[in-house]
């Protein structure tokens, strides 16, 4: 006992440089929060066309929302901090270190601001604004100006001149502007924070390649910490975000009871656009409210849903209230959280906005609660008759969901309005990507993130976190190591393949003895489950191994126990019975010991199988194909087995008859009679040549269907191209001569059937046997 | 209560009542095996103990529930309905509900179809005014391939409707019946049928039908029925089918029909295992293939052989009898007819072998 | 057209073997009754043939008149079915096993229609139509079962004629159901006379030998010794007894898998088989024939005790094959064992020697 210290000596000595800093940083600690808020929400984007040119002003603007966003982004950073601080106090100690992920911030937000034109931005901003607008009198001009200027060319063309400051001047601007904001400043005069910052960007700008990427302390995963704060930082489609934003805007009548805002979109802009989206019916109902009373996300996980919804509820001045898949979803649960959110004033927050109901994952609940929530918005009489006044839904509803057919998801679909979510596009991820690795000190480039993107199929969030591994590994990100890693494919596939590995591999580490290894491959494959994938993986793997030594006799009994397991999983899928599944682990642990090897294997994903099936199926396409044209009389006598017995191999010999490559009227008697056969034959089995282009270029004729692809396995013989196109010539006419002489027939005066039949036959010019007298006299 | 028979065997039991004008119309239709099925309970032949328990009943006794096995074509289903028949008269099928295999029996028609049908009540007086036991019968025919939880679920109903109603399985093994069934029902085992029997009652039956038949094709047909009545009688139909009216029926049309392996077969298959030329074997069991016998039959037919063979010792019979056993399995699992023979060829080579 | 069509007797008085039986099946339609039927026999022994000369002593020549149709069928769980049959206005083909496990619904559902739709024609002779139902081998248990019952309980307005290779598959349950009717396939001498009537009604000399020999080489399936001996006219314009014989490629191909395993034993070449053993599967050959073929070459070079052995392996993989689900892994472990076996005996030869 004596050499540990009691527990509170313990924790001190554990937590000591923690609490430490926590004393130092107590002052700093509570203001942030509130701040951080209102300075996301409020803002309303400037489109991008304006940036340019408010680009143009950042040498004069700049220190007005750049000061405001320094002081308040750093006691942002505190706040971050302090909460990590909580959270975890044995990394608080990194604290110091955090610069990289300060500067990242401090550096974002600038940015922020530097887009962010404010109408209804707290008073020093407008004030500032009316400031800069004034000024702009003085430092701008479109003639050429007598002050030191800079030439811009605008988007439109017209050329602007832009005062040039000397460097003395800007700085007594900006102490001038500090100090009248100071005066607002919560925290009184702080010129030392502001004078941190500058330092702060200045070290970055400097040396940001020297600082070696510190880990930083950042226990916020990535796709938090990048969440888009912003609508116009969403990645996702512009148009379904537009689109998104517009149906939420066409609320504020009912809700905020002001016109919404959002003029029908002109036919020609309609046109325009190339987006799938719906057209979005923007009449409004006696309630003023919008047709739809519900919006339904749908798409792939990881495009960004659930941030579109609330970024865009926020947007238009809503309180988010999310329901998801962790939340209870009974129908009682689900009847509360409606009402609570769309009924009672009282849930309005502190700011008084009104509720926006997110359902998230709805495709998950149970369909009755679908149901209730349908009948809800509807106007659901049945259930609640007392309250048929306030029953009206006032408030709008986002439900997200990944699959849209999902039965229960049925009578919803009717009445919301769908939004298709479409993927995000490659390059657009991959910018944001970029972005944050630079933010990160990741060293990369965009064709790895390309490439990252393309392979998570643009699933945000794996990518973000492929890249957090990536950082936490401390080396540059290149295109192979995006390619060696295994997202996209989604976990799955990795762990097969260390299970395969597993398989194959004997390991030192966990003892030589048989008991051990039995039991360390039994724990693995039980872990995996997919017996079945597990087997393909080593049926189609063992062959290929490096180092052979498996004798005859071994890979006989590894082989009768592949038999096996197919067997007990086809009894396990035709009863249902799967406690039989419990002993096909040990199928595994022999394959174990006949295939295992010491050294490291290439293994390989077995597609083998999967191609087969798919070839398989091909060709039994083309067998239905086939079948499907003959014609009736043959096609009745003809059975798909003993097509591929028995007629194909020898039917395309015996269409294949020799003739000489000279033109039709050259032909021999003898020739024409077989030529003539050939054509039938095709015709009967619904053969002919198509032309097709070849590789090289020029044409070639093919089967149709292609039974050479069926039957041979080897090259075959072949006719000549002129000899193919006579033969689908002859076929043509053929044909055509098979179906004209049908269209009298068919107004002559009514006859019994069976006359007709054999009319028919006879004038389609195919000779049939009359009768089979001829077999008969010759058996006796 | 119609609309439970409808689903039941109806065109059966329609058949096998070929009252008055319905056999006039579509006597073709019918085939004998309907035809000549057993009136009454009297006319069951052999199953001496069934028959006196259902006679007891129909003389006014109560009747016990009843599990009926025993090979098939041996007149189990015949005796339970000629006993209803006798029991309720003309309108029996209102009182019976008959299943069997090809009707759906889960454990789901179980608890509802016949559950709802033993709470019926059933009064005491036939529609015609004689009386008649007050209870109904549920005939589970084929009983054994019935899953165990329908068996299950049907326990307690036997019990608890045990008032109004009575319950009669049909089944061909005993031992697939669950124990708790089996001791609630009283068992009697159908004998296959003495060979006499069935000639007499072929030979009636062609009396009846005008066929020709020669006493000698006569005890093909039952040597090859094995003591099933039904197969005897469906068999002679089909002869006579094919051969048209007039014309004899031959030993060589009931082979052909009931797809007897000839004899001459059996003997070369041995002889050519007893020339141990696996090669030879080979192209004869090729041929015997193109000849499209059925495998099973000719395993069937082969086992009686064998044991009747005086040219094997008991080790050798046993050997061969253990393949036979083994290949026969392996044939009705779904095993491949010609490899199958071939091995148990090369089995019988090797019993020649050890000599 | 190919002789096999052209040729194809349409009367049940034309057909040119098993004349007793052909006779039989006339007696049979004679009467106003008709049973269900099944009908089996080996591949290319001329069931299908049979059959429709039956019907057509049953109806007449109404029967030729064939077409094509799709019918369409949603199974219980609500999946869409598609299959195609071929029939006349007596008559429907279907091949249910196209659908796979779901044949029942198949035929129940083409039962119940035809059953349920009357003869319009009034004056047709038959009150009944008949279904004909191919490749009933392949039919699930399930089906089979289905079948039983539905035959009975639409007996009057339908017949079910059913078509197989193996009678062995076909429950005991269907098989007393039916009248069952065997047609063996032709004899090696029945094939050569047909082959030679072929030949000179196509004025086609065919040397004896020539014509013997197709014979023998096609399995007694009359089918394919017609084609075989058309290929050999194709080739070759004057037939000549020494011709040799073109057979159709999967069987050369199965023999070429065979030397392989005799000749090399290594995990190597059973890799290369195992890619062959692929091709072959989705050539569509039936598994089965593959094994057949397969053990029959392996037995060719094979002294009497190796043999016994490999047949005795062949029983067990092949069984078990039908009991799975993936051919592969059955066949190969056959291969393997195969070699395992081959291996066992030369070493024990080896050591013989020394």
């Amino acid at each position: 006992m004596d050499e540990f210290p009691n527990s509170d000596d313990e924790f001190e000595l554990m937590y000591g440089d923690d609490l430490e800093v926590l004393h130092e940083q107590g002052d700093v600690q509570r203001t942030p929060r509130k701040s951080r808020r209102s300075l996301e929400f409020t803002q309303t984007p400037v489109s991008h066309n304006d940036n340019s040119f408010s680009d143009a002003f950042t040498p004069l603007e700049a220190p007005v929302p750049e000061l405001n966003t320094n002081k308040r982004s750093i006691e942002e950073l505190f706040g971050d901090i302090d909460d990590i601080l909580y959270e975890n106090r044995a990394n608080a100690k990194r604290y110091k270190g955090d610069n990289a992920d300060e500067l990242a911030l401090i550096e974002h937000i600038v940015e922020l601001r530097k887009l962010n034109r404010e109408r209804d931005a707290p008073e020093i901003f407008r004030k500032a604004h009316v400031q800069s607008i004034d000024r702009a009198k003085d430092n701008l001009s479109y003639t050429v100006p007598s002050y030191p200027f800079v030439g811009v060319t605008r988007v439109d063309g017209r050329r602007l001149y832009i005062r040039c400051h000397s460097e003395q001047y800007e700085l007594e601007e900006r102490q001038k502007i500090v100090q009248e904001i100071n005066l607002a400043c919560t925290l009184g005069p702080n010129d030392g924070l502001w004078a941190e910052a500058q330092d702060l960007i200045l070290k970055q700008a400097t040396a940001p390649d020297l600082e070696q990427c510190y880990q930083p302390g950042d226990k916020e995963l990535w796709v938090d910490l990048y969440k888009p704060r912003k609508y116009f930082e969403l990645l996702s489609d512009e148009s379904t975000n537009r689109i998104m934003l517009r149906w939420l805007k066409l609320w504020d009548k009912a809700v905020f009871k002001r016109r919404p805002k959002i003029k029908p979109i002109k036919p020609a802009e309609k046109n325009k656009k190339m987006f799938k989206a719906p057209d979005l019916c923007t009449d409004l109902d006696e309630h003023g409210r919008p047709l739809h009373k519900i919006a339904l996300l749908c798409g792939p996980p990881g495009l960004g849903k659930t941030t579109l919804a609330h970024m865009v509820a926020r947007h238009a001045g809503y309180n988010v209230v999310e329901v998801n898949a962790s939340d209870d979803r009974s129908c009682e649960a689900f009847k509360t959280a409606l009402e609570n959110a769309t009924q009672m004033r009282s849930v309005v927050d502190q700011e008084r906005r009104p509720n926006c109901l997110v359902f998230d994952e709805i495709d998950g609940a149970p369909p009755s609660s679908i149901d209730y929530l349908v009948k809800f918005v509807q106007g659901g009489p049945s259930g609640r008759k007392k309250q048929k006044e306030r029953n009206v839904l006032k408030r709008p509803i986002i439900c997200i969901c990944n699959d849209v057919y999902v039965p229960a998801l049925r009578p919803l679909r009717q009445i919301a309005f769908v939004v298709n979510f479409p993927p995000t596009s490659n390059t657009r991820l991959a910018e944001r990507l970029m972005e944050i690795a630079k933010w990160q000190k990741v060293k990369t480039d965009m064709g790895a993130m390309l490439a990252l993107a393309e392979k998570s199929q643009n699933d945000i969030r794996a990518c973000l976190s492929v890249l957090h591994f990536f950082k936490s590994q401390d080396k540059a990100v290149t295109l192979s190591d995006v390619h060696k890693t295994s997202v996209g494919q989604k976990d799955i596939q990795k762990g097969i393949f260390s299970v395969w590995r597993d398989i194959f591999l004997i390991d030192k580490a966990n003892g030589d003895s048989l008991k051990a290894r039995m039991s360390g491959v039994l724990n693995v494959v039980n872990a995996f489950g997919d017996y079945e994938k597990i087997a393909q993986g080593v049926f189609e793997n063992y062959p290929n191994l490096k180092f052979k030594n498996t004798s005859m006799v071994e890979t006989c009994l590894a082989l009768d126990w592949f038999g096996f397991s197919d067997i007990v999983n086809k009894s396990i899928y035709s009863t249902q019975n799967y406690n039989l599944g419990s002993y096909l682990p040990f199928a595994c642990v022999v394959w174990h010991f006949a295939f295992g090897s010491r050294s490291w294997q290439k293994l390989q994903y077995p597609s083998a199988g999967y191609e087969a099936r798919t070839k398989q199926n091909r060709q039994k396409a083309i067998v239905n194909e086939l079948m499907r044209g003959m014609q009736p009389a043959i096609r009745s006598h003809v059975q798909p087995n003993s097509l591929i017995l028995d007629i194909l191999p020898l039917l395309t010999t015996i269409i294949t008859p020799a003739f000489r490559q000279i033109s039709l009227h050259l032909y021999t008697e003898e020739e024409k009679k077989s030529l003539d056969n050939v054509v039938r034959i095709m015709v009967d089995y619904n053969l002919s040549y198509v032309q097709e282009r070849t590789a090289d270029g020029g044409y070639d004729y093919k089967l149709d269907p292609n039974i050479d692809e069926l039957v041979s396995f080897g090259p075959k013989k072949s006719l000549s191209y002129s000899n193919k196109q006579l033969i689908a010539k002859e076929i043509e006419t053929a044909k055509m001569r098979r179906f004209e002489p049908v269209q009298p027939e068919r107004s002559a005066a009514p006859m019994p059937n069976h006359l007709q039949t054999l009319k028919a036959k006879s004038v389609c010019g195919v000779e049939m046997p009359v009768s089979g007298q001829f077999f008969s006299s010759s058996m006796c | 209560m119609q609309a439970f028979l409808k689903s039941g065997k109806l065109d059966n039991s329609d058949k096998s009542v070929p009252s008055s004008s319905k056999t006039s119309k579509k006597s073709k239709a019918v085939p004998w095996v309907e035809k000549y099925r057993p009136r009454t309970v009297s006319d069951v032949v052999e199953q001496s103990e069934a028959v006196s328990v259902l006679q007891q009943c129909i003389s006014g006794a109560d009747l016990p529930n009843l599990l009926f096995y025993g090979p098939p074509g041996t007149g189990k289903t015949s005796t339970i309905l000629a006993a209803a028949r006798q029991l309720f008269g003309d309108y029996y099928r209102d009182r019976i509900l008959e299943l069997n295999a090809s009707d759906e029996r889960g454990i789901q028609v179980i608890r509802d179809k016949v559950k709802t049908f033993a709470q019926l009540t059933a009064s005491g007086t036939r529609p015609d005014g004689k009386p008649c036991p007050p209870f109904k019968i549920v005939i589970l025919d084929e009983a054994d391939s019935m899953t165990h939880a329908a068996q299950a679920a049907l326990r307690r109903t036997m019990e608890k409707e045990s008032r109004s109603t009575r319950f009669c399985l049909i089944c061909n093994y005993v031992s697939r019946i669950i124990e708790p069934l089996t001791s609630r029902c009283t068992k009697f085992r159908f004998k296959p049928l003495n060979e006499a029997m069935i000639l007499e009652r072929l030979s009636f039956i062609c009396g009846k039908e005008n066929v020709e038949c020669s006493d000698k094709t006569l005890a093909a047909l039952v040597e090859t029925s094995g003591g099933d009545m039904r197969r005897a009688i469906t068999s002679l139909q089909s002869c006579a089918k094919l051969k048209g009216s007039g014309v004899p029926i031959s030993i060589d049309d009931v082979l052909e029909v009931t797809g007897v392996v000839p004899e001459r077969w059996l003997k070369k298959f041995l002889d050519v295992c007893k020339t141990k030329d696996q090669n030879k074997l080979q192209a004869f069991l090729k041929e015997m293939m193109f000849e499209a016998y059925a495998a099973s039959q000719i395993l069937e037919q082969l086992n009686q052989y064998i044991v009747n063979f005086e040219g094997f010792t008991d080790q050798q019979k046993a050997i061969i009898g253990q393949k036979l056993g083994v290949v026969s399995f392996k044939l009705q699992d779904g095993g491949s007819e010609f490899i199958q023979l071939l091995d148990l060829g090369c089995s019988i080579i090797r019993a020649f072998c050890n000599v | 057209m190919l002789w096999a069509d052209k040729y194809r007797p349409k009367e049940l008085s034309s057909l040119s073997y098993h004349k007793q039986q052909a006779l039989d099946l006339r007696n049979l339609t004679k009467d106003g009754d008709f049973p269900h039927l099944l009908v089996y026999g080996p591949l290319g022994a001329g069931k299908k043939t049979r059959i429709m000369c039956l019907l057509r002593e049953l109806y007449g020549p109404g029967v030729d008149r064939l077409k094509v149709e799709t019918m369409n069928f949603t199974t219980p769980s609500n999946k869409k079915l598609e299959i195609s049959t071929v029939g006349s206005n007596y008559h429907i083909e279907v091949n249910p096993s196209d659908v796979g496990i779901n044949d029942r619904v198949v035929i129940m559902d083409v039962i119940k229609n035809v059953a349920q739709s009357q003869q319009l024609n009034a004056n047709t002779q038959r009150e009944f139509k008949v279904i004909l139902l191919t490749d009933v081998d392949n039919l699930t248990k399930d089906a089979q079962h289905a079948l039983r019952r539905t035959m009975e309980k639409y007996i009057a307005n339908c017949r079910i004629i059913l078509c197989t290779t193996s009678i062995s598959r076909v429950i005991p349950a269907i098989r007393s159901r039916c009248l069952c009717i065997r047609v063996p396939a032709p004899s090696i001498d029945d094939i050569t006379s047909i082959l030679t009537n072929v030949a000179a009604k196509e004025s086609v000399s065919l040397p004896p030998e020539l014509a013997k020999r197709i014979a023998e080489k096609s399995d007694r399936n009359l089918r394919r010794a017609l084609l075989m001996c058309e290929a050999c006219k194709v080739q070759k314009q004057g037939l000549v007894a020494s011709q040799s014989v073109s057979e159709p490629d999967w069987q050369i191909f199965i023999r070429n898998i065979a030397s392989k395993i005799v000749k090399e034993q290594s995990i190597a070449t059973l890799a290369k088989i195992r890619e062959n053993l692929y091709e072959l599967i989705i050539f569509g050959i039936p598994s089965e024939i593959i094994f057949n073929t397969l053990l029959e070459e392996m037995l060719k070079n094979c002294d009497l005790e190796l043999g016994r052995q490999i047949v005795e392996q062949a029983a067990l993989y092949e069984h078990r094959m039908a009991q799975g689900n993936k051919e592969i892994f059955h066949l190969e472990a056959f291969v393997a064992k195969c070699m395992c076996l081959y291996q066992n005996m030369m070493q024990e030869l080896m050591a013989c020697e020394f």
